[in-house]
């Protein structure tokens, strides 16, 4: 079987079967900044061109800092109810994702985070397509090298 | 060095006009604009014949809105443009007009916001710039989880974002000019349909129409035209911004505001102590907590505890949205910062009828916007 293809490539990798996606960030090549998304256009921090930013690949990894169940469906690609977070990547960036529990009892703030592959949906040549999610760490990781809760 | 408004010559909003805030009809908007415009006009005692430049904030209706309708009102060939700026639109188009006239082109401007409910086009879906959660997550999702980290943090409580909108609701219920005008109760807030957590569809401003328009006029304008000088309102300071990078764990809005705000501040030598009402964008009952926070009413943290205090209530030490705010007069976007204007003139003046703050001598303009931008005024009573 082929590989899924990404829904929007230039955000994350697709990994074999069941390994946590790479998030596709750039490294300003002028100021350090990491950017996620990747700076396609420029720096945010110091506008240099983004042919002065090179890929850099960062783990789909971090704490939740809040999340919120959504009850009401704002676009047809995510029926309600659903989860979405706001995550402390361990690379230090700060983003939103769309959560994807097995279970949204597992769902816990300050909990540790993983990016996930879910199915969405086919392109036009009838291709399967994947789509980033996060869930809660399996089996509950330690936070911050500290005990576990 | 660059100028600030204080620097230039002294700027008045002279009238202002509103068309209720009201949900969708198919009423054309050329209605809603002339309405406004028309009221206006008349509260400034002038004639069409005397405006002699106009800026229209729209955000949904299209190319050239502002001169479709003003036209109506007699073709004088003064220039008219049009501006968008997200939420923030008609604040930006009482913010140009504001500059027109203090730099002296014009001694007699005039700012209208317009807009009907059609679905705005984002720029941003066509910018190439995909993210992780695109059409998962609009304002009222992000809003949410900054409300769900204010709890964890700070302690606030869903009663305490609810009676936001109570106090909303019910100063809304004193203006013939709201959307919603009716009060409610914080068991009805909880009760509501859900939206998304903590929110119910009463942590969020509703969709409608409407319009609004400010005149503004400079001392010679004001002598020229006969203008009451005591119904006058001097504005005192037109500061806009937008986003710089926010470090992880900071509110983008919060980071904003508290950048326009504390220009303002430094621009007029005023402080939080010093405003008698603010009208400021809280199209979900988080913001008003965070953003009493951002412009010093309360410290960091406070601003639950602050409002349950009654502080924010009219009567109190200073009155947050006693038009109704976003939540209760409502948002049609093109109209809602100008709507600002027009309530604190009348608040000014002491024409706010049932929902009057005694004495209020000092109000504060606020909006935020996608992008993210922030657009802060000051206006104050001379007499
Ligand atoms: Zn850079």
């Amino acid at each position: 079987m082929s590989a899924a293809r990404a829904r929007h490539p230039s955000l994350h990798t697709v990994p074999a079967e069941g390994k946590p996606p790479e998030l596709l960030a750039s490294r300003c090549g002028e100021c350090g900044h990491l950017a996620f998304p990747a700076a396609r256009f420029g720096c945010p921090s110091c506008g240099a061109a983004p042919e002065r930013s090179a890929p850099a690949a960062i783990a789909g990894r971090g704490t939740l800092e809040a999340f919120t169940i959504v009850h009401r469906t704002f676009s047809r690609a995510f029926p309600a109810p659903y989860a979405v977070g706001t995550i402390l990547l361990d690379a230090g960036v700060e983003i939103r994702a769309v959560l994807a529990p097995e279970d949204r009892a597992d769902l816990e703030t300050g909990g540790r985070v993983e990016s996930c592959l879910v199915p969405s949906g086919e392109d036009e040549d009838g291709n399967a397509l994947v789509d980033c999610r996060f869930r809660p760490v399996p089996g509950g990781e330690a936070r911050d090298g500290g005990g576990a809760a | 060095m660059t100028a600030r408004l204080v620097d230039l010559r002294p700027v008045y909003v002279a009238g202002v006009g509103l068309h209720r805030y009201r949900k969708p009809t198919d009423t054309p908007y050329t209605d809603l604009a002339l309405a406004a415009v028309r009221a206006a006009l008349a509260d400034a005692g002038i004639t069409w014949t005397s405006v002699e430049t106009a800026v229209c904030g729209t955000a949904n209706l299209g190319l050239a809105a502002g001169w479709t309708a003003l036209r109506h009102l007699g073709a004088t060939g003064i220039p008219v443009m049009q501006v968008e700026n997200a939420s923030a639109t008609g604040s930006t188009a009482f913010r140009d007009v504001v500059l027109q006239v203090a730099s002296g082109v014009a001694d007699c401007g005039l700012a209208l916001g317009v807009d009907k409910v059609l679905r705005p086009r984002l720029a941003v879906l066509n910018a190439g710039t995909p993210d992780l959660v695109r059409g998962a997550a609009p304002p009222a999702v992000g809003f949410a989880l900054e409300a769900k980290r204010h709890m964890r943090r700070h302690g606030t409580t869903l009663d305490q974002l609810a009676l936001v909108s109570v106090k909303n609701h019910w100063n809304g219920a004193r203006n013939p000019n709201a959307q919603f005008q009716r009060e409610c109760t914080r068991e009805e807030v909880h009760q509501a349909p859900p939206i998304v957590d903590p929110f119910t569809t009463l942590h969020c401003c509703p969709l409608g129409e409407g319009a609004a328009t400010a005149i503004v006029v400079s001392e010679e304008g004001l002598q020229r035209l006969g203008i009451s000088r005591r119904r006058s309102l001097r504005v005192l300071c037109s500061v806009a911004n937008s986003e710089t990078l926010t470090p992880p764990g900071e509110s983008l809005h919060v980071r904003i505001t508290r950048d326009a705000v504390s220009r303002a501040y430094d621009e007029t030598g005023l402080g939080p102590g010093d405003l008698d009402v603010i009208e400021l964008h809280e199209a979900f009952t988080i913001e008003e907590i965070l953003y009493i926070e951002a412009m010093g009413l309360c410290a960091e943290g406070e601003g639950g505890p602050f409002t349950e205090s009654r502080a924010t209530w009219i009567g109190g030490d200073c009155a947050v949205n006693a038009s109704g705010g976003l939540l209760a007069m409502g948002h049609p976007f093109g109209p809602t910062g100008i709507g600002q204007i027009v309530e604190i003139a009348r608040q000014l003046r002491g024409e706010a009828g049932d929902r009057q703050h005694q004495g209020a001598r000092l109000g504060l303009a606020h909006m935020v916007g996608v992008g993210e931008v922030c657009v802060v005024h000051i206006l104050s009573r001379e007499h």
